[in-house]
């Protein structure tokens, strides 16, 4: 495993303390791997752990909360999380979109009474 | 509707407060325009909307997790590339290339589930240098942060609305 390092000749220092910054924090990160898999006894992952973390995140889902976990597989998990995290992101978006129209059309004292009901 | 917050401490009330201020702060520059605003104007902000909600959100998580961690980096780089326009490609560039080098490891005990982890990884921020276990935890704060910021934005549009 080996760390880029730029080859771009004028590199400012910030960009100099933000690429060491990443690598340090990859260091960490590596070496956090490597003494947990030790503690778990191999560096291999095992099934159960996986299964047990896509049923968990199976009763997040709204769809497949109900079904049967050994009738569902876990590629179809992990398929309906990415619909659902990106259903969820387009519903961020709207929001964002309503709230920008309704900020705009708001009267001011409303907004007031109501921003200071909300952050009581 | 659930206006009551019952732990103060709690990623909802943490990520309704912070969203509150950023956006007294948006609205803020903006003094009574009688006329209706222009759409450019709109559009930026909802730019700035949806950036404060997703930095509400990180921030509340602080470092707790990977991705919350991700997204602050994230902002925190785009924000420095608009003030140093003429060096931001390469630092993006730099960045960049250092996750590919890193995504490899960790992948190998991934059994029949590589597509869709892949296409997991694009979705989380920072998913690109986690492996699987990692990964399937980060999604399920991720999935349970995102869902909070849904609930309190769609009552705080409620409230806007209703007169």
């Amino acid at each position: 495993m080996q760390i880029v390092s730029p080859f771009s000749c004028s590199i400012t220092t910030t960009q100099l303390f933000s690429y060491f910054a990443f690598s340090a924090y990859q260091l960490r990160k590596m070496s956090s791997r490597r003494s947990r898999s030790r503690q778990s006894g191999g560096s291999r992952i095992t099934d159960d752990q996986i299964y047990d973390l896509v049923s968990k995140l199976q009763q997040l889902l709204p769809e497949l909360r109900n079904s049967h976990s050994d009738k569902v597989s876990a590629a179809k998990v992990l398929q309906e999380t990415c619909n659902y995290i990106r259903s969820l992101h387009r519903e961020v978006d709207d929001l964002s979109e309503r709230l920008s129209e309704l900020l705009a059309t708001t009267d001011s004292a409303q907004a007031a009474i109501i921003r200071s009901l909300l952050l009581r | 509707m659930d206006s009551q917050l019952l732990n103060p401490t709690s990623l909802k009330s943490r990520f309704t407060a912070r969203f509150l201020r950023a956006l007294t702060k948006i609205n803020a520059p903006n003094p009574i325009s009688s006329s209706s605003p222009t759409p450019r104007e709109i559009f930026q902000r909802y730019r700035r909307i949806k950036v404060a909600a997703d930095k509400s959100m990180a921030y509340s998580v602080r470092s707790r997790t990977t991705w919350s961690r991700a997204t602050l980096s994230r902002l925190r780089t785009r924000s420095r590339h608009r003030r140093l326009a003429s060096f931001g490609p390469r630092s993006s560039v730099t960045t960049a290339a250092v996750l590919k080098k890193t995504s490899s490891h960790g992948k190998e005990n991934e059994g029949g589930l590589g597509v869709q982890a892949g296409e997991l990884r694009e979705l989380v921020p920072g998913g690109e240098a986690m492996d699987l276990c990692n990964l399937l935890d980060e999604t399920a704060h991720y999935i349970k942060c995102l869902t909070t910021q849904v609930q309190v934005m769609k009552t705080i549009a409620n409230l806007y609305s209703l007169e």
